[in-house]
Protein backbone atom coordinates (compact mmCIF):
# COMPACT_ATOMS: atom_id res chain seq x y z
CA UNK A 1 0.00 0.00 0.00
CA UNK A 2 1.53 3.64 -1.17
CA UNK A 3 2.51 5.92 1.48
CA UNK A 4 0.00 8.86 2.54
CA UNK A 5 1.04 12.46 3.80
CA UNK A 6 -1.04 14.40 7.11
CA UNK A 7 -0.91 16.99 7.54
CA UNK A 8 -2.47 18.68 10.81
CA UNK A 9 -2.38 22.49 11.60
CA UNK A 10 1.17 22.51 10.19
CA UNK A 11 2.00 19.21 11.53
CA UNK A 12 3.30 16.57 9.30
CA UNK A 13 3.73 12.30 9.93
CA UNK A 14 3.99 10.14 7.28
CA UNK A 15 1.23 6.83 7.66
CA UNK A 16 2.04 3.48 5.96
CA UNK A 17 -1.52 1.54 5.87
CA UNK A 18 -1.75 -1.75 6.05
CA UNK A 19 -4.34 -4.82 6.32
CA UNK A 20 -5.83 -5.05 9.36
CA UNK A 21 -3.61 -8.08 10.51
CA UNK A 22 -0.89 -5.93 8.84
CA UNK A 23 1.45 -3.98 10.46
CA UNK A 24 1.00 -0.08 10.07
CA UNK A 25 3.08 2.42 10.38
CA UNK A 26 3.11 6.24 11.60
CA UNK A 27 6.52 8.50 11.59
CA UNK A 28 7.87 12.07 11.33
CA UNK A 29 9.79 13.59 9.11
CA UNK A 30 13.40 13.23 10.48
CA UNK A 31 16.31 12.13 8.57
CA UNK A 32 17.56 9.99 11.13
CA UNK A 33 14.20 8.39 11.52
CA UNK A 34 14.50 4.63 10.28
CA UNK A 35 11.21 4.62 9.04
CA UNK A 36 11.55 8.07 7.20
CA UNK A 37 14.59 7.23 5.86
CA UNK A 38 13.17 3.75 4.36
CA UNK A 39 10.44 5.72 2.73
CA UNK A 40 12.56 8.09 0.90
CA UNK A 41 14.64 4.88 0.07
CA UNK A 42 11.25 3.35 -1.46
CA UNK A 43 10.69 6.53 -3.03
CA UNK A 44 13.65 6.92 -4.54
CA UNK A 45 14.42 3.45 -6.07
CA UNK A 46 10.41 3.22 -7.03
CA UNK A 47 9.77 0.42 -4.75
CA UNK A 48 6.97 2.40 -2.97
CA UNK A 49 4.96 5.27 -4.02
CA UNK A 50 3.15 8.08 -2.26
CA UNK A 51 -0.51 8.64 -2.33
CA UNK A 52 -0.37 12.68 -4.20
CA UNK A 53 2.21 14.87 -5.41
CA UNK A 54 5.51 15.01 -4.16
CA UNK A 55 5.93 18.39 -1.85
CA UNK A 56 8.34 20.46 -1.90
CA UNK A 57 10.09 19.52 1.41
CA UNK A 58 9.82 15.84 0.28
CA UNK A 59 11.75 16.77 -2.67
CA UNK A 60 14.28 18.38 -0.54
CA UNK A 61 14.72 15.75 1.54
CA UNK A 62 14.85 13.15 -1.64
CA UNK A 63 17.62 15.15 -2.86
CA UNK A 64 19.82 15.54 0.23
CA UNK A 65 19.21 11.93 0.84
CA UNK A 66 20.58 11.29 -2.54
CA UNK A 67 23.41 13.57 -1.93
CA UNK A 68 24.33 12.63 1.27
CA UNK A 69 24.54 8.95 -0.26
CA UNK A 70 26.61 10.35 -3.29
CA UNK A 71 29.36 12.00 -0.40
CA UNK A 72 29.43 9.07 1.84
CA UNK A 73 30.10 6.59 -1.17
CA UNK A 74 32.76 9.16 -2.44
CA UNK A 75 34.34 9.34 1.33
CA UNK A 76 34.66 5.66 1.27
CA UNK A 77 35.68 5.23 -2.25
CA UNK A 78 38.68 8.08 -1.46
CA UNK A 79 39.56 5.73 1.95
CA UNK A 80 39.57 2.58 -0.16
CA UNK A 81 41.90 3.91 -3.30
CA UNK A 82 44.50 5.18 -0.20
CA UNK A 83 45.06 2.01 0.71
CA UNK A 84 48.05 0.23 -1.16
CA UNK A 85 47.45 -1.90 -3.86
CA UNK A 86 47.89 -6.12 -2.87
CA UNK A 87 49.45 -6.74 -6.15
CA UNK A 88 52.21 -4.17 -5.89
CA UNK A 89 52.54 -3.81 -1.92
CA UNK A 90 54.01 -0.85 0.21
CA UNK A 91 56.97 1.18 0.02
CA UNK A 92 59.14 1.93 2.99
CA UNK A 93 58.85 5.16 4.19
CA UNK A 94 61.62 7.00 6.45
CA UNK A 95 62.62 10.35 7.80
CA UNK A 96 65.52 11.91 8.83
CA UNK A 97 65.44 13.85 11.99
CA UNK A 98 68.06 15.44 13.57
CA UNK A 99 68.60 14.32 17.66
CA UNK A 100 71.01 17.05 18.49
CA UNK A 101 74.41 18.94 16.83
CA UNK A 102 77.50 18.20 17.74
CA UNK A 103 81.00 19.84 16.56
CA UNK A 104 83.21 17.61 14.00
CA UNK A 105 86.85 18.60 14.67
CA UNK A 106 87.98 16.69 11.65
CA UNK A 107 85.45 18.88 9.51
CA UNK A 108 86.02 21.75 12.28
CA UNK A 109 82.21 22.75 11.73
CA UNK A 110 79.35 21.60 13.53
CA UNK A 111 77.35 19.07 12.23
CA UNK A 112 73.60 17.60 12.80
CA UNK A 113 73.28 14.32 14.57
CA UNK A 114 70.50 12.34 12.68
CA UNK A 115 68.64 9.48 13.01
CA UNK A 116 66.31 7.53 10.43
CA UNK A 117 62.48 7.24 11.63
CA UNK A 118 60.41 4.72 9.75
CA UNK A 119 57.56 6.69 8.91
CA UNK A 120 55.87 3.70 6.98
CA UNK A 121 57.07 0.06 7.50
CA UNK A 122 57.29 -1.79 3.87
CA UNK A 123 54.50 -4.58 3.01
CA UNK A 124 55.29 -7.21 0.22
CA UNK A 125 53.08 -8.10 -2.23
CA UNK A 126 50.67 -10.66 -1.87
CA UNK A 127 51.93 -13.81 -4.30
CA UNK A 128 50.69 -13.31 -7.68
CA UNK A 129 49.37 -16.20 -8.87
CA UNK A 130 47.96 -19.34 -6.96
CA UNK A 131 47.95 -23.05 -8.16
CA UNK A 132 43.97 -24.56 -7.82
CA UNK A 133 42.97 -28.41 -8.72
CA UNK A 134 40.48 -28.75 -11.27
CA UNK A 135 38.57 -31.97 -11.68
CA UNK A 136 37.02 -33.13 -15.23
CA UNK A 137 33.00 -33.06 -14.59
CA UNK A 138 33.09 -35.76 -17.31
CA UNK A 139 35.26 -38.26 -15.99
CA UNK A 140 32.87 -39.81 -12.68
CA UNK A 141 35.40 -42.51 -11.46
CA UNK A 142 38.57 -41.66 -10.03
CA UNK A 143 38.78 -37.89 -11.86
CA UNK A 144 42.74 -36.85 -12.14
CA UNK A 145 42.90 -33.31 -11.16
CA UNK A 146 44.80 -31.08 -13.05
CA UNK A 147 46.63 -28.20 -11.65
CA UNK A 148 45.39 -24.82 -12.83
CA UNK A 149 47.11 -21.44 -12.13
CA UNK A 150 45.37 -18.33 -11.88
CA UNK A 151 45.70 -14.98 -10.34
CA UNK A 152 45.63 -15.03 -6.53
CA UNK A 153 41.70 -13.73 -5.70
CA UNK A 154 42.60 -11.71 -3.09
CA UNK A 155 44.04 -9.59 -5.70
CA UNK A 156 41.15 -10.13 -8.03
CA UNK A 157 39.37 -8.90 -5.43
CA UNK A 158 41.21 -6.22 -4.36
CA UNK A 159 41.59 -4.76 -7.89
CA UNK A 160 37.70 -4.78 -8.26
CA UNK A 161 36.97 -3.21 -5.17
CA UNK A 162 39.78 -0.47 -6.05
CA UNK A 163 38.10 -0.57 -9.75
CA UNK A 164 34.74 0.16 -8.04
CA UNK A 165 35.95 2.69 -5.85
CA UNK A 166 37.24 4.71 -8.98
CA UNK A 167 34.27 4.02 -10.78
CA UNK A 168 32.51 5.93 -8.12
CA UNK A 169 35.05 8.39 -7.80
CA UNK A 170 34.52 9.19 -11.18
CA UNK A 171 30.70 8.94 -11.57
CA UNK A 172 30.47 11.80 -8.40
CA UNK A 173 29.22 15.41 -9.15
CA UNK A 174 31.21 17.91 -8.71
CA UNK A 175 28.99 19.83 -6.00
CA UNK A 176 29.77 16.42 -3.67
CA UNK A 177 33.46 16.57 -4.39
CA UNK A 178 33.08 19.98 -3.47
CA UNK A 179 31.47 19.44 -0.39
CA UNK A 180 33.79 16.50 0.31
CA UNK A 181 36.94 18.75 0.24
CA UNK A 182 34.83 21.66 2.69
CA UNK B 1 51.45 -34.17 82.10
CA UNK B 2 53.00 -33.45 78.85
CA UNK B 3 50.75 -31.41 76.52
CA UNK B 4 51.90 -31.95 72.68
CA UNK B 5 50.74 -28.86 70.50
CA UNK B 6 51.39 -28.95 66.81
CA UNK B 7 51.20 -26.00 64.89
CA UNK B 8 51.03 -25.47 61.13
CA UNK B 9 54.31 -23.87 59.93
CA UNK B 10 53.46 -20.33 58.77
CA UNK B 11 55.74 -18.79 56.19
CA UNK B 12 55.98 -15.17 56.96
CA UNK B 13 56.92 -13.77 53.60
CA UNK B 14 54.06 -15.78 51.84
CA UNK B 15 51.75 -14.36 53.93
CA UNK B 16 53.17 -10.90 53.46
CA UNK B 17 53.17 -11.28 49.62
CA UNK B 18 49.34 -12.37 49.91
CA UNK B 19 48.50 -9.40 51.21
CA UNK B 20 50.32 -7.26 49.20
CA UNK B 21 48.54 -8.09 45.84
CA UNK B 22 48.03 -5.01 44.62
CA UNK B 23 44.34 -4.78 43.43
CA UNK B 24 44.35 -4.79 39.59
CA UNK B 25 43.93 -1.90 38.27
CA UNK B 26 42.22 -2.90 34.99
CA UNK B 27 39.20 -4.01 36.76
CA UNK B 28 36.36 -1.69 37.07
CA UNK B 29 34.88 -2.99 39.98
CA UNK B 30 32.24 0.07 39.87
CA UNK B 31 28.50 -0.84 38.73
CA UNK B 32 26.87 -0.19 35.49
CA UNK B 33 29.49 -1.62 33.82
CA UNK B 34 27.89 -3.54 30.89
CA UNK B 35 27.47 -1.39 27.77
CA UNK B 36 24.94 -3.97 26.54
CA UNK B 37 21.27 -3.83 27.03
CA UNK B 38 19.06 -6.69 27.11
CA UNK B 39 22.79 -8.83 27.21
CA UNK B 40 20.72 -11.77 29.15
CA UNK B 41 17.95 -12.02 26.33
CA UNK B 42 15.34 -11.53 28.83
CA UNK B 43 13.21 -8.67 27.98
CA UNK B 44 11.07 -8.97 24.70
CA UNK B 45 8.26 -6.81 24.58
CA UNK B 46 7.53 -7.74 21.23
CA UNK B 47 6.10 -10.72 22.47
CA UNK B 48 7.18 -12.88 19.80
CA UNK B 49 8.99 -15.87 20.96
CA UNK B 50 9.99 -17.64 17.91
CA UNK B 51 9.81 -16.69 14.65
CA UNK B 52 11.83 -16.70 10.86
CA UNK B 53 14.96 -14.64 9.71
CA UNK B 54 15.73 -15.07 6.15
CA UNK B 55 16.07 -13.09 3.08
CA UNK B 56 14.32 -9.69 3.55
CA UNK B 57 12.83 -11.00 6.37
CA UNK B 58 14.75 -8.87 8.74
CA UNK B 59 14.68 -6.48 11.47
CA UNK B 60 14.07 -6.26 14.96
CA UNK B 61 11.55 -8.78 15.01
CA UNK B 62 11.98 -10.24 18.47
CA UNK B 63 14.19 -9.68 21.24
CA UNK B 64 14.92 -5.90 22.51
CA UNK B 65 17.60 -3.97 21.53
CA UNK B 66 18.73 -7.09 19.14
CA UNK B 67 17.96 -7.40 15.28
CA UNK B 68 18.79 -9.66 12.27
CA UNK B 69 19.81 -8.41 9.31
CA UNK B 70 20.74 -10.07 5.88
CA UNK B 71 22.64 -8.87 2.91
CA UNK B 72 22.64 -10.24 -1.06
CA UNK B 73 20.20 -13.28 -1.31
CA UNK B 74 20.65 -15.91 1.19
CA UNK B 75 19.27 -19.34 0.46
CA UNK B 76 19.27 -20.26 4.07
CA UNK B 77 16.82 -19.64 6.69
CA UNK B 78 16.66 -20.15 10.81
CA UNK B 79 14.37 -20.39 13.14
CA UNK B 80 15.02 -17.33 15.93
CA UNK B 81 13.50 -18.18 18.73
CA UNK B 82 14.01 -16.83 22.85
CA UNK B 83 14.68 -20.16 25.25
CA UNK B 84 13.77 -20.56 28.66
CA UNK B 85 15.81 -23.73 29.39
CA UNK B 86 18.67 -25.33 29.29
CA UNK B 87 21.01 -21.52 29.55
CA UNK B 88 24.40 -21.82 31.25
CA UNK B 89 24.18 -21.26 34.82
CA UNK B 90 22.38 -17.84 35.82
CA UNK B 91 20.45 -17.49 32.69
CA UNK B 92 17.10 -18.46 32.29
CA UNK B 93 16.87 -17.12 28.68
CA UNK B 94 19.04 -16.90 25.50
CA UNK B 95 18.32 -16.54 21.89
CA UNK B 96 18.94 -19.26 19.69
CA UNK B 97 18.96 -19.81 15.60
CA UNK B 98 18.39 -22.98 14.18
CA UNK B 99 19.17 -23.48 10.61
CA UNK B 100 15.34 -24.96 9.14
CA UNK B 101 16.57 -24.31 5.34
CA UNK B 102 20.10 -24.87 4.05
CA UNK B 103 22.26 -22.97 1.60
CA UNK B 104 21.20 -23.78 -2.08
CA UNK B 105 20.29 -27.54 -2.06
CA UNK B 106 23.18 -30.07 -2.58
CA UNK B 107 25.85 -27.46 -2.96
CA UNK B 108 25.88 -25.94 0.96
CA UNK B 109 27.79 -22.98 -0.58
CA UNK B 110 27.26 -19.76 0.81
CA UNK B 111 25.61 -17.77 -2.25
CA UNK B 112 28.32 -14.78 -3.44
CA UNK B 113 27.68 -11.51 -1.66
CA UNK B 114 25.93 -12.84 1.23
CA UNK B 115 26.10 -12.81 4.95
CA UNK B 116 23.56 -13.44 7.75
CA UNK B 117 24.13 -11.80 11.43
CA UNK B 118 22.74 -11.01 14.73
CA UNK B 119 23.49 -7.02 15.16
CA UNK B 120 23.70 -4.54 18.36
CA UNK B 121 23.90 -0.62 18.34
CA UNK B 122 25.07 0.95 20.92
CA UNK B 123 24.20 4.96 21.18
CA UNK B 124 26.84 6.97 20.41
CA UNK B 125 26.96 8.29 23.96
CA UNK B 126 27.15 4.88 25.32
CA UNK B 127 30.85 5.12 24.13
CA UNK B 128 32.10 8.49 25.97
CA UNK B 129 33.87 6.06 29.09
CA UNK B 130 36.33 4.13 26.43
CA UNK B 131 38.01 7.48 25.31
CA UNK B 132 37.51 6.43 21.32
CA UNK B 133 39.33 9.14 19.05
CA UNK B 134 42.15 10.14 21.78
CA UNK B 135 45.40 8.96 22.52
CA UNK B 136 43.46 7.68 25.94
CA UNK B 137 41.67 5.08 23.99
CA UNK B 138 40.96 2.46 26.47
CA UNK B 139 40.90 -1.68 25.45
CA UNK B 140 37.09 -2.66 26.45
CA UNK B 141 36.02 -6.53 26.42
CA UNK B 142 33.36 -8.18 24.97
CA UNK B 143 32.50 -12.05 26.77
CA UNK B 144 29.31 -13.57 26.11
CA UNK B 145 28.13 -16.97 26.67
CA UNK B 146 27.75 -18.84 23.26
CA UNK B 147 26.64 -22.63 22.22
CA UNK B 148 26.64 -24.43 19.24
CA UNK B 149 26.96 -27.50 17.36
CA UNK B 150 29.31 -25.93 14.48
CA UNK B 151 32.64 -26.09 15.15
CA UNK B 152 35.33 -23.07 13.53
CA UNK B 153 35.80 -19.74 13.53
CA UNK B 154 33.50 -17.14 14.16
CA UNK B 155 33.78 -13.45 13.59
CA UNK B 156 31.96 -10.61 15.81
CA UNK B 157 32.17 -7.46 12.89
CA UNK B 158 32.51 -4.13 14.94
CA UNK B 159 32.01 -0.58 12.87
CA UNK B 160 31.71 2.61 14.74
CA UNK B 161 30.30 5.59 13.10
CA UNK B 162 32.08 8.90 12.69
CA UNK B 163 30.60 12.49 12.75
CA UNK B 164 30.78 12.56 9.18
CA UNK B 165 29.06 9.26 9.18
CA UNK B 166 31.49 7.00 8.17
CA UNK B 167 32.65 4.15 9.56
CA UNK B 168 36.05 2.43 10.91
CA UNK B 169 35.94 -1.60 10.59
CA UNK B 170 37.28 -4.16 13.35
CA UNK B 171 36.28 -7.98 13.40
CA UNK B 172 37.19 -10.42 16.62
CA UNK B 173 37.33 -14.41 15.99
CA UNK B 174 36.32 -16.75 18.46
CA UNK B 175 36.58 -20.31 18.14
CA UNK B 176 33.31 -22.69 18.61
CA UNK B 177 34.45 -26.59 19.40
CA UNK B 178 30.80 -27.44 17.84
CA UNK B 179 30.24 -29.68 21.14
CA UNK B 180 26.60 -28.73 22.03
CA UNK B 181 27.83 -27.55 25.34
CA UNK B 182 28.11 -23.82 26.49
CA UNK B 183 31.27 -22.31 26.60
CA UNK B 184 32.16 -18.75 27.28
CA UNK B 185 33.98 -16.05 24.79
CA UNK B 186 36.19 -13.27 25.69
CA UNK B 187 37.24 -11.12 23.05
CA UNK B 188 39.32 -7.86 23.31
CA UNK B 189 38.99 -4.85 21.47
CA UNK B 190 41.69 -2.76 21.02
CA UNK B 191 41.46 0.85 21.72
CA UNK B 192 39.80 3.13 18.92
CA UNK B 193 41.94 5.74 17.67
CA UNK B 194 40.10 6.71 14.85
CA UNK B 195 36.41 7.21 15.72
CA UNK B 196 35.66 9.97 17.96
CA UNK B 197 32.06 9.53 19.05
CA UNK B 198 29.58 12.21 18.29
CA UNK B 199 28.60 15.00 20.40
CA UNK B 200 26.57 17.33 18.08
CA UNK B 201 22.66 17.60 17.79
CA UNK B 202 20.73 14.59 18.33
CA UNK B 203 24.13 12.55 16.81
CA UNK B 204 25.10 11.46 20.38
CA UNK B 205 22.22 9.57 20.67
CA UNK B 206 22.40 8.10 17.23
CA UNK B 207 24.50 5.12 16.24
CA UNK B 208 27.70 4.46 18.07
CA UNK B 209 29.04 1.39 17.74
CA UNK B 210 27.62 -1.78 15.84
CA UNK B 211 28.47 -5.50 17.08
CA UNK B 212 27.43 -8.45 14.42
CA UNK B 213 27.14 -11.91 15.51
CA UNK B 214 27.72 -13.00 12.06
CA UNK B 215 25.88 -16.85 11.43
CA UNK B 216 27.40 -17.01 7.70
CA UNK B 217 29.91 -14.97 5.60
CA UNK B 218 30.44 -15.72 2.35
CA UNK B 219 34.20 -14.97 0.76
CA UNK B 220 32.58 -11.21 -0.68
CA UNK B 221 32.88 -10.31 3.35
CA UNK B 222 35.23 -12.84 4.54
CA UNK B 223 37.75 -14.11 2.28
CA UNK B 224 40.26 -10.98 2.85
CA UNK B 225 43.26 -10.60 5.24
CA UNK B 226 41.98 -10.33 8.91
CA UNK B 227 41.84 -6.59 10.66
CA UNK B 228 44.53 -6.18 13.39
CA UNK B 229 43.14 -3.54 14.73
CA UNK B 230 40.47 -0.51 13.75
CA UNK B 231 40.25 0.40 10.14
CA UNK B 232 39.33 3.28 8.23
CA UNK B 233 37.05 1.70 5.26
CA UNK B 234 38.77 -1.65 4.74
CA UNK B 235 38.22 -4.01 2.09
CA UNK B 236 35.08 -5.24 2.27
CA UNK B 237 36.19 -9.21 2.40
CA UNK B 238 38.00 -7.91 5.64
CA UNK B 239 34.88 -6.43 7.73
CA UNK B 240 33.96 -10.28 8.53
CA UNK B 241 37.76 -11.66 7.87
CA UNK B 242 38.29 -15.24 9.97
CA UNK B 243 34.58 -16.69 9.63
CA UNK B 244 34.49 -19.91 8.40
CA UNK B 245 31.93 -21.27 10.54
CA UNK B 246 28.57 -21.41 8.68
CA UNK B 247 25.17 -22.06 10.70
CA UNK B 248 23.46 -21.88 7.33
CA UNK B 249 25.07 -25.11 6.10
CA UNK B 250 22.97 -27.53 6.97
CA UNK B 251 19.44 -27.94 8.76
CA UNK B 252 19.34 -28.38 12.16
CA UNK B 253 22.83 -26.50 12.83
CA UNK B 254 22.50 -24.06 15.75
CA UNK B 255 23.79 -21.16 17.60
CA UNK B 256 22.78 -19.58 20.65
CA UNK B 257 24.08 -16.88 23.14
CA UNK B 258 23.19 -14.94 26.03
CA UNK B 259 24.87 -12.98 28.98
CA UNK B 260 26.21 -10.59 26.38
CA UNK B 261 28.50 -8.11 27.85
CA UNK B 262 30.74 -5.05 26.71
CA UNK B 263 33.12 -3.21 29.20
CA UNK B 264 36.03 -1.12 29.59
CA UNK B 265 39.14 -2.21 30.22
CA UNK B 266 40.94 -5.60 29.35
CA UNK B 267 39.50 -8.08 31.88
CA UNK B 268 36.00 -10.06 31.33
CA UNK B 269 34.56 -9.64 34.79
CA UNK B 270 31.36 -11.43 35.72
CA UNK B 271 28.51 -10.40 33.72
CA UNK B 272 26.27 -7.52 35.48
CA UNK B 273 22.62 -8.93 35.63
CA UNK B 274 19.88 -6.83 36.08
CA UNK B 275 16.65 -7.49 37.63
CA UNK B 276 13.62 -6.89 34.88
CA UNK B 277 12.45 -4.07 35.93
CA UNK B 278 15.47 -2.03 35.45
CA UNK B 279 16.36 -3.55 32.24
CA UNK B 280 13.01 -3.44 30.59
CA UNK B 281 12.99 0.36 31.58
CA UNK B 282 16.55 0.72 29.78
CA UNK B 283 14.68 -1.06 26.61
CA UNK B 284 11.53 1.20 27.20
CA UNK B 285 14.00 4.10 25.77
CA UNK B 286 14.00 2.21 22.00
CA UNK B 287 10.70 0.82 22.07
CA UNK B 288 7.41 0.31 24.34
CA UNK B 289 4.17 -1.13 24.26
CA UNK B 290 1.12 1.43 24.92
CA UNK B 291 -1.40 -1.25 24.78
CA UNK B 292 -1.60 -4.89 23.58
CA UNK B 293 -4.16 -7.60 23.50
CA UNK B 294 -3.93 -11.04 25.60
CA UNK B 295 -1.32 -12.73 22.64
CA UNK B 296 1.10 -10.75 24.15
CA UNK B 297 0.26 -11.36 28.00
CA UNK B 298 3.26 -13.46 28.96
CA UNK B 299 5.63 -11.00 27.99
CA UNK B 300 4.20 -7.93 28.40
CA UNK B 301 1.55 -7.81 30.47
CA UNK B 302 -1.21 -6.95 28.20
CA UNK B 303 -4.71 -8.05 27.93
CA UNK B 304 -7.64 -7.43 25.65
CA UNK B 305 -9.15 -5.15 27.43
CA UNK B 306 -6.08 -2.49 28.17
CA UNK B 307 -5.93 0.88 27.93
CA UNK B 308 -4.32 2.91 25.17
CA UNK B 309 -4.79 6.27 26.55
CA UNK B 310 -7.52 9.18 26.64
CA UNK B 311 -9.22 10.44 23.76
CA UNK B 312 -10.84 13.92 22.65
CA UNK B 313 -13.00 14.07 19.27
CA UNK B 314 -11.67 17.49 18.08
CA UNK B 315 -14.44 17.04 15.06
CA UNK B 316 -15.31 14.92 12.39
CA UNK B 317 -12.69 12.68 11.20
CA UNK B 318 -10.34 13.65 14.08
CA UNK B 319 -9.90 12.25 17.32
CA UNK B 320 -6.66 12.17 19.48
CA UNK B 321 -5.33 9.85 21.84
CA UNK B 322 -3.25 11.26 24.49
CA UNK B 323 -1.07 8.70 26.17
CA UNK B 324 1.99 9.25 28.63
CA UNK B 325 5.48 7.18 28.35
CA UNK B 326 6.74 5.04 30.72
CA UNK B 327 10.31 6.25 30.25
CA UNK B 328 11.09 8.83 27.87
CA UNK B 329 12.38 7.65 24.58
CA UNK B 330 16.10 8.37 22.68
CA UNK B 331 14.70 11.44 20.83
CA UNK B 332 10.80 12.45 19.57
CA UNK B 333 11.99 12.92 15.82
CA UNK B 334 12.89 9.31 15.60
CA UNK B 335 9.81 7.77 17.08
CA UNK B 336 7.39 5.34 15.13
CA UNK B 337 3.63 4.26 15.79
CA UNK B 338 3.87 0.40 15.21
CA UNK B 339 0.10 -0.67 15.47
CA UNK B 340 -1.64 -4.25 14.88
CA UNK B 341 -5.09 -5.05 15.00
CA UNK B 342 -8.34 -3.45 16.65
CA UNK B 343 -8.60 -1.08 18.96
CA UNK B 344 -12.08 0.17 20.78
CA UNK B 345 -12.48 4.35 21.32
CA UNK B 346 -15.01 4.57 24.32
CA UNK B 347 -17.11 8.25 25.08
CA UNK B 348 -20.38 9.03 26.02
CA UNK B 349 -21.55 5.69 26.07
CA UNK B 350 -20.78 4.87 23.25
CA UNK B 351 -18.06 2.46 21.29
CA UNK B 352 -16.15 2.36 18.31
CA UNK B 353 -14.83 -0.43 17.61
CA UNK B 354 -12.10 0.05 14.55
CA UNK B 355 -8.76 -1.03 13.18
CA UNK B 356 -7.92 2.16 11.16
CA UNK B 357 -4.52 3.96 11.55
CA UNK B 358 -3.90 5.52 14.38
CA UNK B 359 -1.33 8.08 13.51
CA UNK B 360 1.61 9.41 15.27
CA UNK B 361 1.18 13.02 15.56
CA UNK B 362 2.60 17.02 15.93
CA UNK B 363 3.22 18.12 19.56
CA UNK B 364 4.30 14.33 20.54
CA UNK B 365 7.37 14.94 22.82
CA UNK B 366 9.64 11.63 23.38
CA UNK B 367 7.82 11.82 26.90
CA UNK B 368 4.06 11.96 25.74
CA UNK B 369 2.28 11.39 22.65
CA UNK B 370 -0.47 13.08 21.07
CA UNK B 371 -2.10 10.09 18.61
CA UNK B 372 -4.76 11.18 15.99
CA UNK B 373 -7.31 8.82 14.34
CA UNK B 374 -9.94 9.72 11.37
CA UNK B 375 -12.15 7.13 13.55
CA UNK B 376 -15.27 9.10 14.16
CA UNK B 377 -19.13 8.45 16.15
CA UNK B 378 -21.93 10.57 15.39
CA UNK B 379 -22.86 10.30 19.32
CA UNK B 380 -20.24 11.52 20.15
CA UNK B 381 -20.19 15.51 20.29
CA UNK B 382 -16.92 17.55 19.78
CA UNK B 383 -15.15 17.86 23.00
CA UNK B 384 -16.38 13.98 24.03
CA UNK B 385 -13.83 12.47 26.19
CA UNK B 386 -12.88 8.38 26.80
CA UNK B 387 -10.60 6.39 26.53
CA UNK B 388 -9.40 3.86 23.98
CA UNK B 389 -8.14 0.31 24.40
CA UNK B 390 -6.74 -2.95 22.80
CA UNK B 391 -9.97 -4.52 21.62
CA UNK B 392 -8.81 -8.17 20.65
CA UNK B 393 -6.22 -10.64 21.09
CA UNK B 394 -3.58 -9.58 18.68
CA UNK B 395 -4.31 -5.65 18.90
CA UNK B 396 -0.68 -4.28 19.47
CA UNK B 397 -0.18 -0.44 19.99
CA UNK B 398 4.05 0.20 20.34
CA UNK B 399 5.93 3.01 19.69
CA UNK B 400 9.65 2.33 18.24
CA UNK B 401 12.69 4.18 18.63
CA UNK B 402 15.35 1.95 17.56
CA UNK B 403 18.76 2.72 16.18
Amino acid sequence: MPYNIRDFEGSISIQKEGADDEVKLSFFRSKTNLNYTDFLDHLINETDTLDGDVPDWLQEDIDERVAQEQLENYTTAIQRLAQYRLATGREEITEEVVLRQEFDRDANEIVDITITNIVQKAIEPVTPTVTKLVYDDDVILNPEPTEQTIENPLITQDDAERQAAQDIIDATPQSIIDAYGA
Amino acid sequence: MTVRVTKPETNLNDTINRLDQPIKDNIVYAGNRNIVHNGAMQINQRGVTSTSFGQSNKGYKMLDRWKVWEQGVPTATFVMSQENSDGPPGFPYHQKFRCDVANTDGQHNIPSSVHMYMEYFTESSDLFRLCWGTPEAKVSTLSFWMKSNVSGTFVVAMNAKREDSSLDYYAAPYESSGSGNWEYITIQIPPNLLTTPRLTGTGSHGQGLCMRFILQSSSTYSGGNPLRTWTASPSTNQQEAGQTADVGRKVGNYWAITGVQLEEGPVATPFEHRSYGEDLAICQRYYQVLGAGADYNENIGGGSSHVVGTMHKWGTNNTFIFTELATPMRNSDDMSLVQIGEFAFKSMGYTSNTSVLISLDGDSSNRMLRLNSTVNNNSWSAGASGWVRANNNNSYLAVACEL
